[in-house]
């Protein structure tokens, strides 16, 4: 069953929308994302090649997930323990996923990237990336990822049919994400209700 | 108006209650306001601190997540708190990211956003607050509130406290009324006593003790106060009661002093009078011893008349003609001695009828001087009555009387007597008294000019009136009077004469003031003469101007 779920149930939204208000909100939303993306684009002066925005997007997002989600402790060795984000085979972020991470914490925790070609590797990882293409790969490891209680994020329908759990899709030229709770559960990840609110679907245990 | 000062004491003692607890209550709930408004204000800090954390919080994902639509729909949960007034989440950039504002369709000017805390204003509170994720800064909240509910507190605080404060003075009012009687009844009750007190003037009533406190003790001091008052009432009445006693005492006593002295008087009066009737029995004696001289010269001048008188002679004469019984008419014609006798007997009757012309002219002035005693005697008599005859008289006839009661002996010691009437008055008065001191001044001045020696012994009667009174002068050329001794000259017993017994003037003068008049005297010195002046103030009926002496 899928269900859009408001950040704060206690506080409903009675009052009707405006137009000018809904116009306001989205010229604000424009703006920030805009300026969201101005530290991103200063963040990679090295990297030749251009990265598209989706890309950008996306790798600050995958970054943002690790705040909203919560891995079973088990995963971790320490309390200091870094979460590793894997990409599995092809990097389509250049350089921009590790220069986000790259001096920035969760909690403790520092964030380092990774690739991953192998099963064995994927099950080190916390968040794995699984680009537009490589979701038959992600089917090999399936069990592993799920035993090893990793994030799945990726692209594309595929992917989310496949059982990934965050899968980007765009509105209009906007990211947004669907979350897969079941498969999510079933790692035994815990996903902030805030993260599941801003996900345009979220499939629930039926 | 009455003041505070004259309200009574239990009316003082209700009000100071009232004030008493009212000031108390209205601190306390002052305290208990300011308190509470203190507390709350922190408590909303802290709530609306609250507030914007938990926005920021359900913010984070969507600004994580770049959504703002999410996060717009979080900040409208916001209306449920009609108090925050707008709400604003801010990017890393500073930037607004979304908004919320209570007044729909107001511009609201966004602040720059600044470190996390609150402020308040006037009418505002304000919060800046971080938005953090996994530990990280990723934005800022604004929330603002309006402090509607703070005054709104405020209002419904001072409402209740106007009526807590209304009630428990009415209550305290009350109460007041009720044990204000505690200490204003005794005071009363003492005001009432000490009020009867000063009205019945009765020092025996007491106040009534009720209680051992200061208002007893006073109770007691002003009983005590009382017992004190009445004890010197009684002291004072007894003073009062021993002083009336002696007042009477020394009233008798002053009675009976009086009555002694009133004896005293008396027998002093009697022994003046008794004195006075032997000074005017001297007088008399000495006015009477006066007239009786002149009366013993008259007669003395007749019997010595009637010695010598020739009438022993006619006798003779018959013997002789007895003799010659029978031949008679040869006998007077014939004989010698006979032819005589018809020339004798002519002789001798002359000389008999001038013989007694001459005493019936002593007789007549033996018969005036007489008179002039009856005179003096009916005078005294009417002088012992209460006032003497009072007469019209001349004044110059009376000078005149006078003068003529002096004549024999002013005729025997050579004395001119000069008359210079001017005026001739007519005046009412007591016509023996003057005559007396008349008498008395002219014989004065007779033996003044005797004892003087001179040959031209003279005395001069002056008379003069005016509208003020008559003026009679007695002026002699005599011996005149020492200067040392004209003050004393009318002294009772002063005299000069070695036969005088030093009342004539005193008496005079007595009699002058008594006429109301004086005598006054003067003179130049011894040998210079003196001047006795009688001045008697009657008016005078008439006045005969008479400018040549008579």
């Amino acid at each position: 069953m899928l269900e859009q779920h408001r950040l704060l149930p206690q506080m409903p939204d009675e009052r009707p929308h405006h137009s000018l208000a809904r116009r306001r909100s989205l010229y604000a939303v424009v703006l920030g994302l805009l300026l969201l993306l101005w530290p991103l684009g200063a963040g990679t002066p090295s990297s030749g090649a251009v990265i598209s925005r989706k890309f950008q997007i996306q790798a600050a997002f995958v970054f943002n997930f690790t705040r909203f989600v919560t891995w079973p402790s088990h995963r971790f060795a320490g309390a200091d323990s870094p979460i590793i984000i894997g990409v599995l085979d092809d990097n389509p972020f250049g350089d921009e996923l590790a220069a986000i991470v790259k001096n920035r914490k969760v909690g403790a925790r520092a964030v380092e990237v990774r690739m991953v070609a192998t099963a064995a590797e994927a099950g080190f990882v916390h968040i794995l990336y699984v680009g537009a293409g490589h979701e038959g790969r992600m089917e090999e490891m399936r069990e592993a990822l799920r035993a090893a209680c990793v994030l799945t994020v990726g692209e594309s329908r595929r992917f989310a049919e496949l059982g990934g759990i965050i899968d980007f899709v765009l509105d209009g030229d906007k990211v947004r994400f669907e979350i897969n709770l079941e498969a999510g559960e079933d790692a035994g990840l815990k996903i902030s209700a805030q993260l599941l609110n801003l996900a345009t679907t979220v499939r629930r245990k039926s | 108006m009455r003041s505070l000062r004259d309200l009574p004491i239990k009316h003082k003692l209700t009000l100071i209650s009232m004030v008493t607890s009212g000031a108390a209550l209205l601190l306390a709930c002052g305290s208990f306001m300011s308190y509470e408004q203190i507390t709350y204000r922190h408590e909303m800090a802290r709530d609306l601190s609250i507030t914007a954390r938990m926005i920021g919080f359900n913010c984070a994902a969507a600004l994580s997540f770049n959504d703002a639509a999410s996060a717009e729909q979080t900040l409208k949960g916001l209306n449920v708190e009609p108090h925050i007034v707008a709400a604003c989440v801010y990017d890393m950039a500073n930037h607004t990211f979304a908004t919320y504002n209570s007044a729909a369709g107001v511009n609201y000017r966004w602040p720059v956003p600044r470190g996390s805390g609150e402020e308040f204003g006037p009418d505002s509170l304000e919060i800046f607050q971080k938005i953090e994720s996994g530990g990280e800064k990723i934005g800022t909240i604004y929330v603002r509130s309006n402090l509607e509910e703070i005054h709104a507190l405020w209002r419904r605080y001072a409402a209740i406290a106007a009526v807590v404060l209304l009630v428990a003075i009415l209550v305290a009012w009350l109460v007041a009324t009720k044990l204000q009687r505690v200490i204003s009844e005794p005071v009363r009750q003492l005001a009432a006593i000490a009020s009867r007190v000063t009205a019945e003037k009765d020092y025996s009533i007491r106040a009534i003790k009720r209680g051992d406190d200061e208002l007893g003790r006073l109770i007691d001091g002003f009983n005590a106060m009382l017992g004190e008052i009445q004890r010197r009432e009684g002291d004072l009445q007894a003073a009062q009661d021993g002083l009336e006693r002696r007042v009477q005492e020394r009233t008798e006593a002053l009675r009976i002093e009086v009555k002694e002295r009133e004896n005293l008087h008396r027998q002093l009066l009697e022994t003046s009078r008794q004195a006075g009737m032997a000074e005017v029995a001297t007088g008399v004696l000495h006015n009477v011893g006066n007239v009786l001289n002149s009366v013993n010269v008259s007669a003395t001048l007749v019997a010595d008349r009637m010695r010598r008188s020739k009438s022993a002679n006619v006798g003779k004469v018959s013997v002789l003609l007895g003799e010659h019984e029978a031949d008679i008419a040869a006998y007077l014609t014939g004989d010698p001695n006979g032819k005589m006798i018809p020339a004798y007997l002519a002789t001798l009757a002359e000389q008999l009828a001038e013989e007694q012309a001459a005493v019936f002219a002593e007789l007549e002035h033996l018969r005036k001087n007489i008179e002039h005693i009856k005179d003096i005697v009916s005078m005294q008599q009417s002088y012992a009555k209460t006032s003497g005859v009072v007469e019209t008289v001349s004044v110059p006839d009376l000078v005149e009387d006078a003068l003529r009661m002096n004549a024999g002996s002013l005729a025997r010691h050579d004395v001119d007597v000069v008359r210079e009437y001017r005026d001739r008055p007519v005046v009412t008065l007591e016509k023996h008294k003057v005559l007396q001191i008349l008498v008395n001044l002219i014989r004065n001045a007779k033996y003044a000019c005797d004892e003087s020696g001179r040959v031209n012994k003279q005395l001069t009667v002056k008379l003069t009136a005016d509208d003020r009174g008559v003026s009679i002068a007695i002026i002699d050329n005599g011996v005149g009077i020492l200067a040392e001794n004209l003050t004393r000259i009318f002294a009772h017993g002063f005299t000069t004469r070695k036969t005088g017994h030093g009342f004539g003037l005193h008496n005079g003068a007595i009699a002058a003031k008594e006429l109301g008049g004086s005598i006054s005297v003067h003179s130049d010195g011894p040998d210079q003469g003196a001047t006795f002046t009688l001045s008697l103030p009657y008016k005078p009926n008439a006045i005969i101007h008479d400018k040549s002496p008579s």
